[in-house]
């Protein structure tokens, strides 16, 4: 009962904590503005800033203030950093699903049955009649599932494997609209390229990237022979008022630019750090969004852009130092633990267990010591708090156990101590205080029988 | 007399578990095509059975939303309801051990549990997996975080029971138990790690909880 009351209490307390830090730090950063760094579709950095009651700002980097500040086109980048190596433990992440959109429609699955062996294919069932259509693998459409060396191989997310035209409806978890479409309706939502289909999809799988045509169900090879190529994404490029799409892979030693039609290459050397974000602009150009001094959540005040000319040589570089922020840090994480947590039992088991668990960047190296002393230098508040409540609930529990009960043994102050606050409010319940005589004595749980006087026998 | 006392807790909890199994039988039968009333709730056809966009899908949180609340009506009705009419002092005056009497209280909440929750999964897991009744994937691995939903009930209406039955203050340490069993649940429901052991941690926590309805109904002073 103690345990289970320990933690019905602990999970009050936490609710109850938390919201009365988060109104302390609404209260206390009413008045502040929270600053980011953007960069426009022109590939021109503007620091945005928003406050409560006040709204967007934007201004240029000289401080030149933006007169629409929601008018601004934002790019849209990605971090570079390596993908998770295992494939995603839930089904929602394991099933996305497309549509060929002909008439009838057939709806098609990219599914990857197991973990273990890292395979995915293609399954599709016609949307009217929910008849088994076939299969897609790496040899093209079959009616029969394709064994293990006949499926893709995706070793992470399908969000890190997977490209395509098709890929803005993709929705885990959700049918394509089940609607027919005429029979060459093009996919609802999705850019017409010039040098794609709306149908094709792209899947990078052990440094092969195949190519996906949901209509004529054929996959062909684009590229092959590129190990070390660790994710795939789109980007699209404006030319003559015409837009192409582009293929772009990470490697080891920078990024790989694929044409989908005619598998053409280009390479773009570049060092990337995990917090880096690339930009391929509409207009042709790309920048690089580094964070030097980034914080191990990924935040940092301090940037530098590049920006590369088509050689894919850096042609420009600007050094950005956003201003101090003022913003008052009551709800930081190490604070909200220290006041939600006193307890130390938990920060011990969060500190042996939590460097296996704490956030890092897939390719960075791990170092299990490094992790915890880094844990205890961030988390010191925690380390206090907790074992001073836990110092005060065993020393309370301790005189408590000798005074009113009588009892001289450990097993409640070393629990009650370990435990905490929380475990101070789980022993009170299981423990409550006796009765008090009038002559300030405790009743004892057992009260002595009347002792025999002898005579009973004649009662 | 266990019979008697069977039939007499199923007839109580019988109303509350067919509430429950309607609403079941209508948001699941809105998957599958049949609805008991319609125009309410999802339709066939605009999701993948058992899978969801987000942490959790909209079907999933109808399903585990009736199956908890009727999980903690059952709980309470058979305590708390039964304290305030003073029908458990007749119970315990029937010529049996408290244990048999309370066991006997708690199958009939797990029966009626069962048949507003996991048998209407059952059909709905056995609608999914025959081929031609919906255009999308089936695999049984998807169904596996719905059989959690059911395990986490479980131990909700356990942890209810053990509510009603504790002699505490309601504004104090009597709903604690409640809290706890259905914070645990929501880890064990969340937590990524092989699936026998969340089973094993579901098992852990009912047996723990049926251990101290036993000992609480033991030591507890009525009325």
């Amino acid at each position: 009962m103690f345990v289970w009351l320990t933690i019905g209490f602990a999970v009050i307390h936490n609710v109850i904590s938390f919201w009365s830090l988060s109104l302390l730090d609404f209260i206390a950063n009413r008045d502040v503005r929270h600053e980011h760094l953007q960069l426009t579709e022109e590939g021109e950095p503007v620091i945005q800033s928003w406050g409560i009651g006040r709204g967007w700002t934007s201004r240029q980097l000289d401080g030149t203030r933006l007169p629409d500040s929601t008018g601004i086109k934002i790019a849209n980048g990605f971090r570079v950093a390596a993908p998770e190596g295992h494939t995603p433990y839930s089904w929602n992440r394991r099933v996305d699903s497309f549509s060929d959109y002909l008439s009838p429609s057939t709806n098609w699955f990219l599914v990857a049955p197991t973990i273990r062996s890292s395979t995915a294919y293609f399954v599709g069932y016609e949307a009217r009649s929910r008849r088994l259509v076939g299969y897609l693998g790496i040899n093209g459409f079959s009616t029969a599932q394709p064994t293990k060396e006949q499926s893709f191989v995706i070793t992470t997310s399908f969000y890190n494997a997977f490209a395509g035209n098709l890929a803005s409806t993709i929705a885990p978890g959700n049918l394509p609209e089940p609607i027919e479409w005429g029979e060459d309706a093009a996919p609802p939502n999705t850019a017409q390229y010039a040098n794609a289909t709306p149908d094709e999809a792209w899947i990078l799988s052990q440094g092969t990237i195949y190519g996906i045509q949901l209509r004529s169900r054929k996959v062909r090879v684009l590229l092959k022979d590129r190990p070390d190529a660790l994710w795939l994404r789109q980007a699209s490029v404006s030319r003559d008022g015409r837009s192409f799409l582009s293929l772009v892979a990470r490697t080891e030693t920078g990024l790989l630019f694929i044409d989908p039609s005619t598998g053409e290459q280009e390479t773009t050397s570049i060092s990337l750090l995990p917090y880096d974000s690339f930009y391929q602009l509409t207009s042709g150009k790309r920048l690089l969004l580094q964070m030097p001094q980034a914080s191990r959540q990924g935040f940092g005040r301090q940037f530098v852009i590049s920006w590369f000319n088509e050689a894919g040589e850096v042609e420009r570089r600007q050094d950005v130092e956003l201003p101090p922020s003022t913003e008052s840090k009551i709800l930081s994480f190490p604070t909200m633990v220290a006041a939600s947590q006193p307890s130390p039992m938990t920060a011990f088991v969060a500190w042996v267990f939590g460097p296996f668990f704490s956030y890092h960047e897939p390719d960075a190296t791990r170092n299990y010591f490094g992790e915890l002393w880094h844990a205890l230098i961030e988390f010191k508040l925690w380390c206090l708090v907790s074992l001073l409540a836990g110092g005060i609930a065993g020393w309370a529990c301790r005189n408590r156990e000798r005074d009113v009960f009588g009892n001289k043994h450990w097993f409640w102050p070393i629990v009650v101590g370990l435990c905490g606050w929380f475990g101070w409010m789980g022993y009170i319940c299981v423990r409550p205080l006796p009765a008090r005589l009038s002559n300030r004595q405790w009743m004892p749980i057992q009260p002595e029988p009347v002792r025999p006087i002898g005579t009973e026998i004649f009662a | 007399m266990q019979r008697t006392l069977l039939s007499k807790e199923l007839r109580e909890c019988g109303l509350y578990a067919g509430l429950a199994l309607l609403a079941q039988m209508h948001y699941l039968g809105s998957g599958m095509g049949l609805p008991l009333i319609p125009f309410i709730g999802a339709e066939r056809g605009q999701e993948i059975p058992f899978l969801s966009y987000g942490v959790i899908g909209n079907r999933e949180t109808n399903f585990v939303t009736i199956a908890v609340i009727s999980a903690i009506v059952f709980g309470l009705n058979q305590t708390v309801m039964e304290s305030w009419r003073q029908t458990t002092l007749f119970l315990l005056h029937r010529p049996l051990p408290r244990s048999e009497i309370f066991l006997t209280k708690l199958a009939a909440g797990a029966l009626c549990l069962l048949v507003s929750t996991a048998l209407p999964l059952l059909v709905y897991c056995l609608w999914a997996a025959t081929p031609g009744t919906h255009a999308s994937p089936f695999f049984w691995g998807m169904t596996e975080t719905w059989w959690r939903d059911v395990a986490a009930t479980g131990v909700c209406y356990l942890a209810a029971f053990l509510t009603g039955l504790r002699p505490a203050h309601w504004l104090g340490s009597r709903t604690w138990p409640l809290i706890a069993a259905a914070f645990l649940c929501v880890v064990l429901r969340f937590v990524p790690i092989w699936p026998p052991l969340i089973y094993s941690g579901f098992f852990v926590l009912a047996v723990s909880l049926i251990g101290l309805i036993l000992e609480t109904a033991r030591v507890r002073e009525y009325p």
